[in-house]
């Protein structure tokens, strides 16, 4: 990756924002770069200065409220009052409930509990294999993660094999196979999928874009959400859509589409396999030089 | 939304006076500090603070739910800062010694951000001086969580430029060697 395009994370990755698969590029990149790492350093202490920024007068909150003072509500509850209220609000909410338990359960299940069925179920499965191709902005990149037990492999072309196993990843070096400890996990891969950044209902109600599709052997479930993808210049919006099998709640299919040239365009595709009978010796490290 | 949060706005819809205060007590600090960015000018700054919570106040009753009470306010503090033209204070004023002091010579902070379009201004200050998350940023202006990250970077990729070149009318040599 280029200093450019390294540069167009940094800021994200100072705040804390960046998501996890591309801050592992970043660092990468910045291992190497003394330009980047001054630019780094340079955001970093922007970012102290900006966080840091003045104080308010200390008798600030006092002179508010004596400016609030005629327009303040004139009631002021006492615990009595507060506990009558709470009690029959807590009535109220009770029965409203028990009104339309069995209706919401038919028609809007929650996205967060959509999710977290997911999430344990994919955690659960095996011999799954996640193949992706990326359509944009990057060039056709295909990539493949096969999961097994607690062992994994990942093929990207362009990039080397690695094998993921007991903590360490594996790959094919100068010298042989170079062993290095991992980070990868099947949570981190979860993360990388972005599945994570739909986990919070409240992202998705607020987005106003869950949206319920109805098919003839699953019911389909579609999350959205909203996210940004910095392009000099240009907003770009891009939104995560996930298929998950209503029976087994595993994710079938997951597509991110990016808002460019007025139209939604696929930039990230995935489909997921399970229960996929894998060949002997798939997980060892040594496969990686013995295949080459 | 969290239990407490979810109480602490049944409380402010029923007019109970202690939330108000409680609530000003927890965000008038921080709402102050955007203000100060936004308007750069105290005064305005607190004028600001005050109309925000009386607005709030007005809305309160028929407001919906959909954000975090804090996102709310600084929403609303936005749209009154965006009321008043910004003028920045003349002088290197008490409000935020530490951040002009430090960077003097090299940085000029409130100069950088003065010259830069409100739209990355706002998110900037927002993320930076708010501490609000790119997505509570989103919600705030009321734009995708996306188009904050963008404006986000595109401020401190200018601010950046700027600063690496101070302008010599507000970096001036012998107050950088004053204030070291």
């Amino acid at each position: 990756m280029k200093c450019r395009e390294i540069e167009r994370w940094l800021t994200s990755l100072v705040d804390g924002e960046l998501e996890f698969s591309r801050q592992k590029e970043v660092e990468l990149h910045l291992k190497d770069c003394p330009s980047c790492q001054t630019t780094m350093s340079t955001l970093a202490e922007m970012d102290r200065v900006l966080r840091s920024d003045g104080n308010s007068p200390s008798d600030l909150e006092d002179r508010i409220l004596h400016r609030l003072e005629g327009s303040m509500p004139h009631r002021n509850l006492n615990m009595e009052k507060r506990t009558m209220i709470l009690r029959k609000s807590l009535m109220a909410t009770a029965i409203f409930a028990v009104a339309t338990f069995g209706l919401l359960q038919l028609t809007t299940p929650s996205a967060e509990a959509a999710y977290d069925r997911m999430h344990a179920a994919f955690q659960k499965a095996d011999g799954v294999c996640i193949s992706m191709v990326r359509a944009l902005p990057l060039p056709i990149r295909e990539s493949k993660i096969w999961i097994q037990g607690g062992s994994m492999r990942i093929e990207q072309s362009g990039s080397p094999t690695l094998i993921v196993r007991n903590g360490y990843q594996f790959s094919k070096g100068p010298q042989g196979l170079d062993r290095s400890v991992s980070t990868w996990s099947i949570k981190e891969v979860m993360a990388i999928l972005d599945f994570r950044n739909v986990r919070s209902s409240s992202e998705a109600v607020e987005s106003g874009r869950i949206r319920l599709i109805g098919t003839d052997r699953l019911t389909v479930e579609r999350l959205v959400r909203l996210q940004i993808e910095p392009e000099e210049l240009v907003d770009w919006a891009t939104r995560m859509s996930v298929w998950i099998d209503q029976k087994s709640n595993l994710p079938l299919k997951a597509v991110r589409e990016a808002y460019v040239d007025d139209r939604w365009q696929v930039q990230l595709e995935m489909r997921f396999e399970y229960s996929m009978s894998l060949p002997p010796g798939f997980f060892d490290p040594k496969s990686l030089i013995e295949r080459s | 939304m969290q239990h407490w949060e979810q109480e602490r706005w049944d409380r402010l819809q029923r007019g109970d006076r202690d939330a108000m205060a409680e609530l000003v007590r927890e965000t008038s600090a921080v709402l102050y500090r955007i203000a100060a960015r936004l308007t750069e000018n105290p005064e305005d700054a607190e004028d600001a603070v005050a109309e925000t919570y009386l607005a709030a106040m007005k809305t309160l009753p028929r407001f919906e739910r959909r954000a975090s009470l804090k996102t709310w306010l600084i929403r609303i503090l936005v749209r009154q800062a965006r009321r008043r033209p910004s003028q920045r204070a003349t002088s290197l004023d008490a409000s935020w010694p530490a951040a002009e002091i430090d960077l003097c010579g090299n940085l000029v902070l409130a100069e950088a951000l003065e010259r830069l379009a409100p739209k990355l201004k706002e998110a900037l200050i927002l993320v930076k001086v708010g501490g609000l998350s790119y997505r509570e940023a989103g919600e705030a202006l009321k734009v995708p969580m996306g188009t904050v990250q963008f404006r986000v970077f595109e401020a401190t990729r200018q601010l950046r430029k700027r600063l690496e070149r101070p302008s010599p009318s507000v970096c001036e040599p012998e107050i950088c060697e004053a204030e070291a």
